[in-house]
């Protein structure tokens, strides 16, 4: 057992912190703004780049498509230095961590060739078409359908909250190409344009910062079958899988171990008197940062041991959330009146930590999944 | 007479008003994004007197205070409706009567972040030592709100000493928590339907006990906290030596228990309840207004506390 860092993981983090210390002078004045929001979008897409110029974009991605080499744990060292000064790689994210090592693993050689390139240099936003209007947490009950009609699909339905739908290039739509199959059967992958004629973009104002949620109309989008990833009828593998890659998730531990840094060197340098009870808030807030810190390690450990995925990733999903929702109390009490003001850290944190039991797979799913998985209690 | 804890036949009337005005206003998700105070709406509760409640000229008491809030919490209707109760109780009758008919708008709070301070004419500092009349020495920055509030920075100059303002802290502090508690209750109820109607796996959410008990636990906490709201108001109106503390407890239960439904109502709408038109948002972030209002929660623990001699 050992708890420190080995010497390669130290030198990879201080010539990532050199880096960003360069990029990102100072306070980068969105790291506390929220994820995804379309004024970063840009700056994201540059900063991406610069990523890609020095290796840090796609370090754990095969040589062949641009990466170094590096282990789980430089991997987990990128996502904690990036995700604590506020994920300046904004919608890159998603493409580097599960969209192009799901194209990896179950494209052919020309998507590989077309699609992953551009995710490696930085250069492309994609999003996701997963959830419906009636297939929300209940995902494999997605209707969205898709008819082959000869060396097309032919596209109809509409796709909700799906970020980063105004500004992507491409979508990694699941669409239900055999309305005959029971749930998670006769559900298939397409990787579709976002220009494509018949798709039709609808921003959704939301409260969580600038980021808005768009909904998408497709009414007769023709989609090559040759933009199908993995087998027909068999996306619902592939897609489990895709997520899966990354295991765990962002670490927003570390964002939110951020903001209550951040928060409390506010506090100091106004000379507020923190109250008692609000020493407690912090204490507690920061004890739960470190609790989900070690359990997400738990998880890079499974995968640098070549471990299969296994619940540990559900128990530190859950342990995330509970920090993002413990460090925003902890904000807002050390900020009082100022977290009306809009964007202060603690109003930030708050919309941020609102978000994050519902955001990609609900806080009671997972709990479910605890119970199930981790406990063996049964099923309902 | 023994306890009666339902509002009488005339403070039933003027809820009834209130909700009627806030229903032909249209308030609700409307509100924060068309102009942060409509006039009609304002004038319209200035007309029913609801603005001058607890004032000597304007009559009423708590109680009324309380059941006007009520209603007003129900609709998450927007306005600097606890500061314009504390001045009332603070300020003389010839100085509130333009706040009192709608004419003008008090900024309550401390310094330098004040409520509304960016519409208002009156500014009342109000702390644990006391409350002072004052105005601000440049006009306030505009401060941009996440309700959509005009607050602003303002550096104020003391005019005149108002006491120790334990009496109007109290009377804020009770005017809050019977608009939380309803806006909480509000928020509840919109769930709930919202759990039995949307269905997942075949089945309505509410029929899983993750999405039920949270709200029936809400519910409970909801509950009591407007019946607190109620208490404290009546021991104000009755003068009982015991008023502060009551206002301070029943503050700090609606803040718990309204934080904690807002959380529920987000977490059972899902992602509907982030969207500014959903049901949701709008007046959960008038609850997280609400509960920094009109003191910092700091000073009602300590008032509690010192009701039970600590």
């Amino acid at each position: 057992m050992e708890f420190d860092w080995a010497e390669e993981d130290v030198s990879y983090r201080s010539e990532l912190q050199a880096f960003l210390q360069d990029e990102l002078p100072g306070r980068w004045e969105g790291a506390t703004a929220v994820l995804g929001s379309a004024e970063n979008a840009e700056y994201s897409r540059r900063f991406a780049g610069l990523l890609a110029d020095e290796g840090w974009l796609t370090p754990h991605w095969p040589a062949e498509w641009g990466g170094t080499g590096a282990t789980p744990w430089m991997l987990a060292v990128l996502g904690e230095e990036l995700w604590s000064r506020g994920e300046p790689r904004g919608p890159q994210y998603m493409n580097v961590n599960w969209i192009g090592p799901s194209i990896m693993a179950h494209g052919t050689a020309e998507q590989c060739e077309r699609y992953l390139p551009p995710i490696a240099a930085g250069d492309v936003i994609w999003c996701q078409g997963f959830s419906e209007p009636e297939a929300g947490t209940d995902l494999a009950s997605l209707r969205t359908r898709a008819v082959p009609d000869g060396d097309h699909y032919v596209v109809n339905g509409s796709k909700i909250w799906t970020s980063y739908g105004d500004i992507a290039d491409h979508c990694y739509l699941l669409v239900r190409t055999d309305p005959g199959a029971e749930r998670h059967h006769g559900i298939s992958v397409l990787l579709m344009d976002m220009d494509s004629p018949g798709l039709e973009v609808r921003p959704i104002p939301g409260m969580v910062g600038e980021h808005s949620f768009t909904e998408l109309f497709l009414s007769d989008v023709r989609v090559p079958a040759a933009n199908r990833l993995g087998p027909e009828n068999e996306g619902w593998a592939v897609v489990r899988e895709a997520l899966s890659f990354e295991r765990v998730g962002a670490p927003r531990w570390a964002r939110a171990a951020y903001v209550l840094d951040e928060t409390l060197q506010w506090a100091r340098e106004l000379g507020r008197v923190i109250e008692e009870s609000t020493v407690e808030a912090v204490g507690r807030a920061k004890a739960a940062c470190e609790a989900a810190r070690m359990l997400c390690y738990r998880v890079i450990d499974e995968r640098a041991r070549d471990l299969p995925p296994s619940p540990h990733a559900n128990v530190a999903r859950v342990a995330m959330v509970q920090a993002e929702r413990l460090t925003a109390d902890a904000c807002a009490a050390l900020q009082g009146n100022e977290i009306m003001r809009y964007g202060s850290s603690s109003d930030l944190q708050t919309r941020k930590s609102l978000a994050a039991g519902v955001a990609a797979g609900t806080y009671e799913v997972q709990l479910n999944l605890v119970a199930r998985r981790h406990l063996g209690l049964p099923k309902s | 007479m023994g306890l009666d804890l339902a509002y009488s036949v005339e403070q039933q009337e003027l809820a009834r008003s209130v909700d009627g005005l806030c229903r032909r206003c249209g308030t609700g998700a409307g509100f924060t994004d068309s102009e942060p105070l409509p006039q009609k709406y304002w004038s319209g509760l200035a007309d029913l007197g609801v603005l001058a409640l607890g004032t000597a000229d304007g009559g009423g008491g708590s109680l009324e205070i309380a059941a006007a809030m009520e209603q007003l919490g129900a609709h998450g209707a927007p306005g600097p409706l606890v500061g314009t109760f504390v001045a009332g109780a603070l300020l003389d009758p010839s100085e509130m009567e333009p706040i009192a008919e709608g004419r003008q708008l008090a900024s309550v709070g401390q310094p330098p972040l004040m409520p509304w301070a960016a519409a208002a004419e009156v500014f009342i500092e109000l702390s644990s030592e006391g409350a002072w009349l004052c105005e601000p020495a440049t006009a306030p920055e505009p401060v941009e709100t996440t309700a959509g509030e005009p607050w602003g920075r303002a550096e104020l100059q003391r005019l005149r000493h108002l006491g120790d303002g334990i009496s109007a802290a109290a009377l804020g502090e009770a005017a809050a928590a019977a608009y939380l508690a309803s806006a909480a209750g509000h928020l509840v109820d919109i769930a709930s339907q919202y759990a039995k109607d949307r269905v997942q796996f075949n089945r309505p959410i509410a029929t899983f006990q993750a999405i039920s008990h949270p709200l029936a636990s809400c519910s409970v906490s909801v509950t009591a906290s407007r019946i607190m709201a109620r208490e404290a108001a009546s021991a104000i109106d009755n003068r009982d030596p015991d008023a502060p503390a009551a206002a301070a407890r029943a503050r700090l239960s609606a803040v718990a228990s309204a934080t904690a439904a807002a959380y529920q109502a987000h977490q059972t709408f899902g992602a509907i309840g982030f969207t500014i038109e959903g049901p949701v948002a709008h007046v959960s972030l008038r609850i997280r207004q609400l509960s920094l209002q009109p003191l910092p929660q700091a000073a009602a623990r300590t008032r509690v506390l010192q009701g039970l001699g600590v």
